[in-house]
């Protein structure tokens, strides 16, 4: 059936060369048995022994089938099941009979570029949005200045270097100088710089030293009254006067919590602050509200004591 | 919110919870990680601290000192600690996404037995979710080791898979990407590896402990009579006078150990072919049976099988990782065709 050749062939390196069927052929005639008698140990039809003897693997059914049976036989007759199995992937690829191959191989983890690539971009992305976030909310200082009230210090100042009432009078000066803080009072100005304009119009203005100082130390303590009565003069009061334990929160217009505390039996309160007020009051029945000197009338709801309302309409609107 | 964006940087895994092995498949990748279900916990001024997970876990079995307990969480294929479960398989699914940027949340398709109850399932689900799975399917073991094992579970005909795993052995006869009939008996490695303590306790007078039994499992462990004799040292220690002791085992008393077991698996495969209907029966003796799972690297069961029903029974190649592949590729499947392979 065999040469001798080739079946040199199949016991050196050069095995694998035959097909799985002749491979199969030769093992089965040096272990000595017949088809019919592999059949019967391996529980298979005579039909499918005689195909995989035939290289005819058309009905096997799926690769594994294939592959089991050509293992089992390699056992049976002693064969080296690696080499059958090698031959056997050998023909199937040159005959394209292998459908998939199944990745079964465990491979090293490696750190995908596309990974790195989305994270950076997504850090862009988020940096971003915060930046325009923060420069959306930013608000810029308003240190303008109306003109209609930067026009006395102008002409104060004007006036002063000039030179031409160099004998200005004490009345002149604080006139002057009542302006300036009245300006940095309704415009938040610091106090020194009021001073820095008063000391800067002192030496064109000549005055005695003497009564250039206790000016602008008085120019300094009125600039505080002034700023005091503008503040007062532009915000609402709200008076609460309690008989009984209650708490109360209020916030203005602005959105400064004024106060949020228990309010004692007997007490009085009074805020300052931007009307309408929010007010969240506990225990109403037991407090009675003043808003700029007069009195709200407030009811509670029913079934509870516990009331919250917008209290009053801004003096300054 | 936050699980999507991790979700977009994990892999799809199929997951083999195994009582003795837990297998996990990447899609695209193949098996990356097949380790020990087998955790090592150090008890700690009243707390627990994982010690040790998987193969490391797996060499102190039986070597812990008194603080430290090695347990292996699954018995019979379900959970039997679930807190355990968790922190091996959050252990597992970091150790495949050890090179990840973000906290993996992936996708996960874990295996259950066939006849594992919904609390069962219920229990390996919500493991899974709390060890940071973004979504978890399941799919049932048989259906998943057929697919494994490359048979053409989507045809009209009929194909039986014996799934031999460490807690239990899984049959199914499956058709039309559905299963017909499936069995689960409590038979498995774990089972093998008991009945050969046993025998050595009862023949030998000496107690050897798990991992030994399994050892001699695996080298010199056969199925059938006629199988090549093979013989292993092994070392116990002498009950009567409590002193280790050494001798001699052979594949033929091996064998012997191993008969009840091997009888219910047998059993088991008979009452799956009486209650196959006619069609698929024939369309199964024709091609023959497919076995996977550890259980079927013993040596020669498949001749006893063939021996005992008359019909071919093959191993499928590298059965130990047929379930995982199958998960894998179900899971493809199911995303690309939308086949309903999955259970519950």
């Amino acid at each position: 059936m065999f040469s001798d050749d080739e079946k040199k062939a199949a016991d050196d390196s050069r095995f694998g060369e035959l097909s799985p069927g002749k491979l199969l052929v030769w093992a089965r005639e040096r272990a000595g048995l017949t088809q019919e008698q592999v059949a019967k140990e391996l529980y298979m039809t005579l039909t499918k022994v005689r195909a995989l003897e035939a290289d005819d693997y058309r009905h096997m059914g799926s690769d594994t089938f294939t592959r089991g049976y050509l293992r089992s036989y390699a056992n049976l007759v002693k064969l080296d099941v690696v080499q059958l199995l090698a031959a056997y992937d050998r023909h199937a690829q040159k005959h394209g009979l292998i459908e998939q191959v199944m990745p079964r191989k465990v491979e090293s983890t490696s750190k995908p570029l596309w990974q790195f690539v989305v994270l950076i971009v997504i850090v862009l992305l988020v940096l971003w949005l915060i930046s325009v976030w923060f420069f959306d909310n930013r608000k810029a200082p308003e240190y303008a200045m109306p003109a209609a009230i930067v026009t006395p210090i102008e002409t104060f100042v004007s006036s002063s270097a000039s030179g031409e009432n160099s004998s200005a009078t004490n009345s002149d000066v604080s006139n002057a100088i009542n302006s300036i803080n009245s300006v940095s009072a309704i415009n938040n100005f610091p106090s020194n710089s009021s001073t820095g304009i008063a000391s800067t119009s002192t030496p064109s203005v000549a005055l005695n030293s003497s009564v250039a100082s206790s000016l602008i130390t008085n120019a300094s303590a009125s600039s505080f009254n002034a700023k005091q009565e503008v503040r007062n003069a532009t915000l609402d009061q709200i008076v609460f006067i309690f008989s009984e334990e209650c708490w109360l929160e209020v916030s203005d217009s602005r959105g400064d919590v004024l106060v949020a505390d228990l309010q004692p039996a007997g007490g009085r309160i009074t805020l300052q602050g931007k009307a309408p007020f929010d007010v969240t009051l506990g225990n109403s029945p037991a407090a009675q509200i003043e808003l700029n000197s007069k009195k709200v009338t407030v009811v509670p709801a029913l079934g509870t004591n516990v009331l919250r309302l917008k209290v009053g309409k801004s003096i300054s609107d | 919110m936050m699980k999507l964006l991790r979700g977009a940087f994990s892999n799809d895994l199929s997951i083999d919870l195994g009582t003795a092995n837990t297998l996990i498949y990447v899609r695209g990748r193949g098996i990356v990680l097949n380790e020990p279900s087998v955790v090592a916990i150090r008890h700690h001024n009243g707390t627990k601290i994982v010690e040790a997970v998987g193969v490391e876990a797996k060499r102190m079995l039986g070597r812990t000192p008194g603080n430290i307990t090695a347990i292996r969480p699954l018995k019979d294929g379900v959970i039997a600690d679930f807190q355990v479960t968790e922190k091996m398989l959050q252990h597992f699914i970091r150790k495949v996404h050890e090179n990840s940027w973000f906290n993996p949340s992936p996708r996960v398709l874990i295996s259950v037995p066939c006849l594992s109850t919904e609390v069962e399932k219920r229990a390996i689900r919500e493991s899974a979710l709390g060890a940071g799975a973004r979504e978890v399917r399941l799919i049932e073991e048989p259906m998943a080791a057929a697919i494994g094992a490359g048979l053409k579970v989507a045809e009209a005909s009929g194909s039986m898979v014996v799934d031999i795993g460490g807690g239990t052995t899984e049959i199914a006869v499956i058709s039309l990407n559905g299963v017909v009939y499936s069995d689960s008996v409590r038979i498995g490695g774990d089972r093998f590896d008991e009945a050969i303590v046993n025998y050595v306790r009862r023949n030998y007078g000496s107690v050897i402990g798990d991992a030994t039994a399994e050892r001699i499992k695996q080298e010199i462990g056969c199925a059938f009579a006629g199988s090549e004799i093979r013989e292993i040292d092994v070392r116990g220690r002498n009950l009567a006078e409590g002193v280790p002791r050494s001798f001699t085992l052979s594949s033929d008393e091996v064998l012997e150990a191993l008969q009840d077991p091997l009888a219910g698996i047998v059993q088991a495969v008979k009452s799956a072919l009486e209650q196959s209907p006619p069609e698929l029966a024939s369309d199964i003796a024709e091609s023959g049976v497919v076995l996977t799972g550890g259980g079927a690297l013993l040596r020669d069961i498949d001749r006893l099988l063939s021996n005992e029903t008359g019909l071919p029974f093959i191993v499928a190649e590298d059965p130990l990782t047929c379930v995982a592949r199958g998960g894998g590729m179900a899971l493809e499947m199911s995303d690309k065709r939308n086949m309903d392979l999955l259970s519950s």
